[in-house]
């Protein structure tokens, strides 16, 4: 049942970001200039159309889900194992964001490396070496290709400055 | 000049030893470029192409070509081995490659992808060669409301990719159509969603939604499971190599997707992504294995890679016969033909023509070398597939964001890129597919500008969309299409009565 | 966000390394607003190339594509000026959009403009099957039946889009936006496509966008807006059609950098320009553009881009075309 009741709540929360955009997103986000001599050229019309569609796709999702009682194939998992797991999530998404803010700084070669073993250490490994290895030539053997054959300038950051 | 002169002249071109080195060499840059996740075609060919200003024409010319078709190629090979499309043409090839990577048998699909896109591409270039006139004149026929007639009935694919929820297909796709709004306006240029910040004025860019919707999901999956893949002795093979059985099998669908790719490439401003898809659904819709697409089937992968590379050679049909570019591939490469003096268009096969020609051979030598080169790339890629999961998770992260930090050396990439791996996880989570989204998010805008622009040509009246028999045709595959989901839905639905009552 | 971390980046490792000012000490990103293989980044990549020999580090030509330009020039508006961040500035981004669109996250202060080096004529055309032989019967046509004459531009805010409009007005069309149908279209190759299929009538663009297809005898030119003939282009010039107004609507390219450049910087750039310019190579690519090479002083662009802005905003302004 657990895949239903998601479905339930996946189309409850479709309908609910269908209609987010059209009262809140497409008045606020879309620019209308003063006149606009055919209506279906307005720049809202597709965000409005697509926005309903999303409502009623939704709505159709969720009603079915509840009204459907087949068995689920399904089954949750083990919950100790979702929460450490959940956690791990967490933390990749703090590490995300501080990749996405530091790498023009640090540099992006050596935010690459500290990005590769925070993924690794998030989930270890049984191939340790390896991991150290790849970790610090990848980045380096990335650099070298953008930077000196394809002509593409990756940030260097404020420290330490590669050739 | 008479046409065996023609001929001997454009022979001579061709036969030097530079000009094979060049292409050779643009095939095997292709293949390496399209192989790394972030590093499109269009990249490719682009960085090339300052390469070219000091060569011979001829040489330049096969040169981005050489890389054209290589990386539309190399894009299928992190598509089957790590889920991460490395072109947006091959993001249709990873339905069916990965899941037959994971089930050991990477070389098995690397190889039929391999024979799909050589015979796809010599489809595709004897088209060029024998239809190009016919071919360009039905490319200029396609107006705004042609094209729109054309996109609607694409967008009948997404039943095809929706996996077991079709409910959840459309969910998505409209998600991805809704998306692809983001950007300044088409006909007024006001702001949508972009709340005046300059790097959402143009849009989210499509490679960095392309990754982070496909190639994200997985490593953050990885994240949270925390598991090393028990070794796995068939996975760690790599396994196998294609046959010729295979290759029967796939025959039809290969040809029939080099086909779509010749009709969609020949068409400015369609590409790659929808042809492949298009193919894809097609083989899907008629092959005696239908139920085990999408859970690993080597039809799903030759489709898809014939279906691409079928576009490769007659996206020059407009190229070569009118001067009009059919994708960014192709605009940067009339760049060059422009560089060297050469101006693309029917007069070229008057004054150029030995050219042309010799572009011809080149063309047809490729498809060649691109066996010979791509057989080679795919001994050595498969070992990827030996990699255990927890190096290669990070490896891919990192391979990603340089690669769409390099699009537009761009920060703000790399933030869409997550964002959408974040979306996509959660879509992955909630079983909304993935696929019908990106083709809401590629077709979305071609959808509503052709809406748009058709409407403005008639003033708002919105007969203009049965204008000509190409809308009627267009109007009429797409009624029949939806007859068809709808019956293959009702006995769907009867089975799964009987199947609840037994 | 991220040039001007770059950028930031960038200044911080230059104040870190010498204290004094010696530039350049490292490569120069050179941003060009529009796609690969267009006849901006064609005209930019020409000119890194023959900078090359000269300049003492290299320059890297990127790709910064959307918004009509606007993103790739916000992204040098926005960055520290330290002359590592440059951009090819050209007529659509640096002055059609400035004119037009009040939503563009940036304006001509927030730019220093070192020197405009190329020079292209507009041109307009019509297909060549299409029963308007001259522009006589091009206004004739848009007078006797209004909004049924469309022309196809390369998007809202592009030269195209003015250019239209322009050349109709100084043919005393009286409101060219009501009279005729704009099509905007994406990109240049798109809209000289609509031409050539019939989709819309007519396109005014920088000649080097027309010279194939002028060639190969699929479009029909109708005008050239310099007072000398173009190369390939048998048309009637402003001189020929005694209208000298036309001459004010012509393309352009430049580089820039960041408003508030160091006058060394702005100076470097000077003379490598001086040198890059008489690069026969250069010339020669220019050439096939139909373009026509001008260097201009520092002073001398800042006044000429200026001065097409008022020309445009004028426009704008008369007719209404401007975007909230």
């Amino acid at each position: 049942m657990a895949r239903l009741r998601g479905d339930f709540w996946t189309g409850l929360g479709v309908v609910l970001l269908g209609l987010l955009l059209v009262f809140v997103a497409v008045p606020e986000g879309v620019v209308s200039p003063r006149s606009v001599r055919i209506a279906v050229l307005s720049p809202a019309f597709w965000p409005n159309i697509l926005a309903w569609l999303l409502v009623v796709l939704g709505g159709v999702l969720a009603i079915r889900a509840a009204r459907t009682e087949a068995p689920d194939p399904v089954t949750a998992q083990a919950s100790s194992g979702r929460a450490a797991g959940l956690a791990r999530l967490a933390v990749f998404a703090v590490g995300v964001v501080l990749v996405c803010l530091f790498a023009t700084t640090l540099g992006l070669v050596w935010t690459a490396m500290l990005a590769f073993f925070g993924v690794v250490l998030l989930t270890g490994t049984r191939h340790l070496l390896a991991a150290i290895a790849v970790a610090v030539l990848l980045p380096l053997a990335l650099y070298f290709f953008f930077n000196h054959v394809a002509g593409v300038p990756i940030p260097q950051g404020v420290w330490v400055r590669l050739p | 000049m008479s046409f065996a002169d023609t001929l001997v002249a454009a022979f001579s071109l061709v036969a030097h030893w530079e000009s094979i080195l060049y292409l050779a060499l643009g095939v095997t840059v292709g293949v390496v470029a399209g192989a790394i996740p972030g590093v499109s075609a269009t990249m490719a060919v682009a960085l090339t192409l300052p390469f070219t200003f000091a060569l011979e024409p001829i040489y330049g010319i096969l040169l981005l070509l050489g890389v054209y078709k290589g990386g539309i190629f190399g894009g299928s090979i992190p598509a089957i081995l790590i889920k991460t499309p490395g072109t947006p043409a091959s993001s249709a090839t990873t339905l069916d490659g990965y899941p037959l990577a994971e089930r050991g048998e990477a070389g098995r699909a690397l190889g039929v992808a391999l024979y799909a896109s050589c015979i796809a591409d010599l489809i595709s270039n004897l088209s060029l060669i024998l239809f190009a006139g016919w071919l360009a004149s039905f490319a200029l026929s396609f107006g705004p409301p042609e094209f729109f007639a054309l996109i609607v009935f694409s967008l009948t694919i997404i039943a095809g990719v929706s996996g077991d929820s079709l409910i959840k297909g459309l969910i998505a796709a409209a998600g991805g159509l809704f998306l692809a709004t983001i950007g300044l306006d088409l006909v007024y240029g006001t702001d949508r969603f972009s709340f005046g910040d300059p790097n959402l004025m143009g849009g989210l860019n499509f490679i960095a939604v392309l990754i982070g919707l496909f190639a994200l999901p997985e490593i953050i999956a990885h994240v949270f499971r925390a598991k090393e893949d028990v070794h796995d002795p068939a996975r760690a093979l790599g396994g196998g190599w294609a046959t010729l059985g295979d290759l029967r099998r796939c025959l039809k669908s290969i040809v029939r997707g080099g086909l779509i790719g010749v009709v969609l490439g020949a068409i400015p401003g369609v590409g790659g992504a929808p042809a492949a898809f298009l193919s894809y659904s097609e083989a899907q819709r008629t092959s005696p294995n239908r139920a085990n697409f999408g859970k690993g089937e080597v039809e799903g992968v030759a489709a898809a890679e014939a279906g691409n590379n079928g576009v490769c050679g007659a996206t020059l049909i407009p190229l070569l016969s009118l001067g009009v570019p059919g994708d960014v591939i192709t605009a940067i490469i009339i760049g060059a033909f422009m560089i060297h003096g050469l101006q693309p268009g029917p007069m070229l096969f008057v004054t150029n023509a030995d050219i042309v020609y010799a572009l011809f051979m080149g063309l047809i030598l490729s498809s060649i070398f691109l066996l010979g080169i791509g057989s080679v790339a795919i001994r050595i890629f498969r070992l990827v597939s030996d990699i255990p999961k927890s190096v290669l998770a990070p490896a891919v992260l990192v391979l990603c964001v340089f690669g769409t930090f390099a699009i537009n050396n761009s920060m703000f990439d790399v933030a869409v890129m997550f964002a959408m791996g974040g979306l996509g996880y959660l879509m992955l989570v909630l079983g909304v597919p993935a696929a019908p989204f990106l083709i809401g998010f590629i077709l979305g805008p071609l959808l509503e500008d052709k809406f748009r622009q058709s409407m403005l040509m008639s003033g708002g009246a919105p007969e203009i969309f049965v204008r000509s028999p190409i809308t009627w045709l267009f109007w009429a595959l797409t009624a029949l299409a939806l007859a068809f989901i709808i019956a293959s839905l009702r006995k769907s639905w009867r089975a799964a009565g009987t199947a609840s009552e037994t | 966000m991220s040039s001007i971390k770059l950028g930031v980046a960038v200044a911080a490792s230059l104040a870190a390394a010498s204290p004094a000012f010696a530039y350049p000490e490292q490569p120069i990103t050179l941003v060009i607003a529009y796609g690969a293989g267009g006849a901006t980044d064609l005209s930019g990549r020409a000119l890194a190339t023959a900078l090359g020999p000269t300049a003492e580090e290299p320059i890297l030509p990127v790709n910064r594509t959307g918004a009509g330009g606007a993103t790739g020039s916000a992204s040098v508006a926005n960055a520290e000026p330290d002359g590592y961040t440059m951009a090819v500035a050209r007529v659509g981004s640096h002055t059609v959009n400035p004119a037009m669109k009040a939503n563009l996250p940036y304006t001509l202060d927030d730019f220093t403009f070192v020197g405009v080096y190329e020079i292209n004529p507009v041109a307009c055309a019509v297909a060549a099957d299409s029963d308007i032989k001259s522009m006589d019967d091009l206004v004739a046509r848009v007078e006797a039946e209004p909004g049924t004459v469309s022309y196809s531009s390369s998007g809202v805010g592009s030269l195209l889009h003015v250019a239209g409009a322009m050349v109709l007005r100084i043919y005393g069309v009286e409101n060219p936006v009501e009279a005729v149908v704009h099509l905007p279209m994406k990109g240049g190759g798109e809209a000289a496509t609509a031409v050539l299929a019939g989709t819309a009538d007519f396109i005014c663009t920088n000649s080097s966008a027309l010279s194939s297809f002028v060639a190969n005898g699929q479009l029909r030119p109708l005008l050239v807006t310099t007072a000398e003939p173009v190369a390939g282009f048998d048309a009637p010039t402003s001189a020929d059609l005694g209208k000298p107004e036309l001459e004010r609507l012509v393309g352009w390219s430049g580089i820039a950098g960041p408003a508030g450049l160091p006058d060394d910087v702005v100076q470097k750039w000077r003379g490598w320009l001086e040198v890059a310019v008489a690069d026969e190579g250069f010339q020669e690519t220019m050439g096939r553009f139909g373009s026509i090479v001008e260097l201009m002083s520092p002073e001398e662009s800042l006044d000429f881009v200026n001065q097409q802005y008022e020309v445009f905003s004028e426009l704008v302004n008369e007719l209404d075309m401007r975007v909230e």
